[in-house]
């Protein structure tokens, strides 16, 4: 399997402005509190033509930062981002300029990422017209096409976004992502923001066309349970890392990161109703300062004095399996 | 039911309706259409071309309000030392205050809304120098600015028109900057710039249309603004010259007969400003009451 989408090595920081209290402080010399987020700390993944890669991890941990990287909408800070060997987006004067149209984000608000002003037809046709995919002449028929792919009515295209249910608003932004033609759909809590009875309706679609069409999607979800559905592979993020990486069962049936098996036991499930509940102790820790070594240690049942000193490395377990652990847990 | 009917109205007629539920804002709208009408029409409403000199009669000269004069048709609101018929000379000076106020507003809106786009969009120092030079400028009170320009650019419409640009212009770019720096942060943008669109696409597109609620309503503002100014600019003799009277102007021309019981001649010319100015800031005011989202559901 040859990597479509690569993403090697990539870090990605934000740093916040000083306020002015701040710079006086740092002019007496005196310690100021960091301002740098390490959203993304070199972290390596690979999508394969038509793969379905699960990226999961609590709020907070990269994610959607790893997400937007992979779509072109941020340019990493180290490492790199590429499709097909061409970079995804580079920084241009302070601007990040997209360089592909091959690769489509679906967000995770339906409200807020459709411009409000503009109808839903002309909000599906901008990008296919800008670059040339569809002829002029054929847009109202490619848009129809397009709205009927996503089960919507081909003469919803002359109303406003805000006319929409948050479900169809959802199927709409799926429909504006796949109609660039994508080879590669990012998608970032994609049905998040729905009610759950229409999450499965919509997510079915989405997961219906991608497959029918061969594209690779790029999942991102909290939800390991959902994930566990639908991806191929699965990639478990915390704290800007990548911690384990596997296919789907494998890592569902032997999860080798203490992290791992935090998660998949906090998964409600039918046969284990009487169960006790055991989700992962403690809160997430600031990103503003990540405990030393590794990052989990903190919170992990299994955390040894060698945790706290040393980063672990990704490990090799089997076929397309790793795991950032320095226990031997599978 | 009811609720996706009204949703599926044109979002024109629902913004109508809105507007129409204000009695007062639709009267100052009436009366502005009004006056628009007056002064458009000017030539075919008024018995006479108060600025042809050869139909002027120093024998009408000061007469008061209601009386016949020579040319046999009453003049309903007086006329001035020169014999002009103020009735007359109200229409064709409002004619110029409207075409004043209307382009100084638009030019002022033009400029305005693409300095405080372009210093939102591309931020860093783009956004630093014009911003600044923006707070700068309204640091001074518009008058004052208007009033420095024209001293040194001197008389004449086009000059008038220029200054008031000039001195308009920063509040069209700080309320465009204030409301493109909290659109360009929303998601439709980071969509838009993930297809990839052109970044000029992207501004005039997606972002200037979301800008365009608080715009409407300081555009009304500055329009009543720029005409309140230019009265103020040719009151005070650096304005409109006497060939091209606006309501300023004659207003000052029937200033120094108040103290002798001629009020007619400045006062009829200040009432005709009041309600054209009045008129606006109804409209405006209801503007920016319907367009405010934290009012909308």
């Amino acid at each position: 399997m040859t990597a479509l989408l690569a993403l090697e090595a990539v870090s990605k920081r934000f740093t916040r402005r000083a306020t002015v209290e701040e710079r006086v402080l740092s002019l007496l010399g005196r310690a100021v509190p960091p301002r740098t987020v390490h959203a993304v700390d070199g972290v390596s993944l690979a999508i394969g033509e038509g793969e379905v890669v699960g990226l999961v991890g609590e709020s907070g941990c990269g994610k959607s930062t790893l997400g937007r990287i992979a779509a072109g909408l941020l340019a990493p800070d180290e490492g790199r981002a590429l499709l097909c060997g061409e970079t995804v987006a580079e920084r241009r004067g302070g601007r990040v300029e997209k360089r592909t149209t091959a690769v489509q984000m679906v967000f995770q608000d339906p409200f807020a990422s459709l411009n409000p002003r503009m109808k839903v037809g002309e909000a599906i046709a901008e990008g296919p017209l800008a670059h040339k995919l569809w002829p002029a002449a054929e847009r109202a028929a490619r848009v129809a096409e397009t709205l009927a792919d996503v089960g919507l009515d081909p003469s919803y295209a002359a109303r406003f976004p805000h006319q929409f249910s948050g479900g169809q608003r959802a199927r709409i932004g799926i429909a504006r992502a796949l109609a660039m033609n994508p080879r590669v759909v990012v998608a970032d809590e994609a049905v998040a923001a729905l009610d759950v009875s229409i999450q499965a309706q919509v997510l079915n679609t989405f997961l219906d066309l991608t497959a029918r069409r061969g594209l690779a999607l790029l999942f991102i979800s909290h939800d390991l349970g959902v994930v566990g559905h639908l991806a191929d592979r699965v990639a478990i993020m915390y704290l800007g890392r990548i911690v384990e990486l596997g296919p789907t069962e494998a890592v569902f049936a032997a999860p080798a990161h203490p992290y791992t098996r935090g998660l998949l036991e906090a998964v409600p499930r039918l046969d284990r109703r009487r169960a006790g509940f055991h989700p992962v102790r403690g809160e997430i820790p600031s990103p503003l300062s990540p405990p030393a070594g590794c990052h989990f240690h903190p919170r992990c049942p299994h955390a040894m004095p060698r945790c706290r000193a040393e980063k672990p490395q990704p490990r090799r377990l089997g076929p397309g399996r790793e795991v950032a652990c320095h226990l031997d847990l599978a | 039911m009811t609720e996706t009917r009204a949703a599926a109205q044109r979002p024109a007629a629902l913004f109508w309706a809105e507007f129409a539920e204000s009695r007062l804002a639709l009267a100052g709208l009436a009366v502005f259409a009004l006056a628009v009408f007056a002064a458009v029409f000017a030539p075919w409403l008024t018995p006479q071309d108060p600025y042809d000199q050869a139909t002027l009669s120093l024998l009408d000269a000061r007469l008061p309000p209601g009386t016949v004069g020579s040319a046999g048709y009453v003049h309903w609101l007086g006329t001035d030392a020169a014999g002009r018929d103020v009735f007359s000379a109200i229409l064709w000076g409002l004619r110029t205050s409207l075409f004043v106020g209307g382009a100084a507003g638009a030019a002022a809106l033009a400029l305005g809304t693409m300095l405080g786009l372009a210093a939102a969009f591309f931020g860093g120092r783009v956004e630093l120098l014009l911003m600044r030079i923006v707070d700068l400028q309204l640091s001074f009170p518009a008058i004052l600015l208007a009033l420095v320009l024209v001293a040194s650019l001197g008389q004449g419409l086009a000059q008038v028109v220029t200054a008031l640009v000039a001195a308009q212009y920063a509040y069209f770019a700080r309320t465009v900057h204030g409301t493109a720096l909290a659109e360009r942060r929303k998601e439709y943008i980071e969509a838009a710039s993930g297809i990839p669109l052109k970044p000029a696409r992207i501004l005039f597109r997606h972002l200037l249309p979301n800008c365009l609620p608080p715009l409407i309503v300081v555009a009304t503002v500055q329009v009543a603004n720029a005409i309140a100014i230019e009265a103020t600019l040719s009151f005070l003799g650096v304005g409109l010259p006497v060939t091209e009277p606006s309501l300023g102007t004659l207003i000052a021309n029937g200033f120094q007969f108040m103290l002798s019981g001629r009020y007619w001649i400045s006062v009829y010319p200040g009432v005709a400003l009041l309600i054209v100015i009045v008129s606006i800031n109804l409209v405006g005011d209801r503007l920016r009451d319907v367009l405010n989202p934290r009012l909308r559901r």
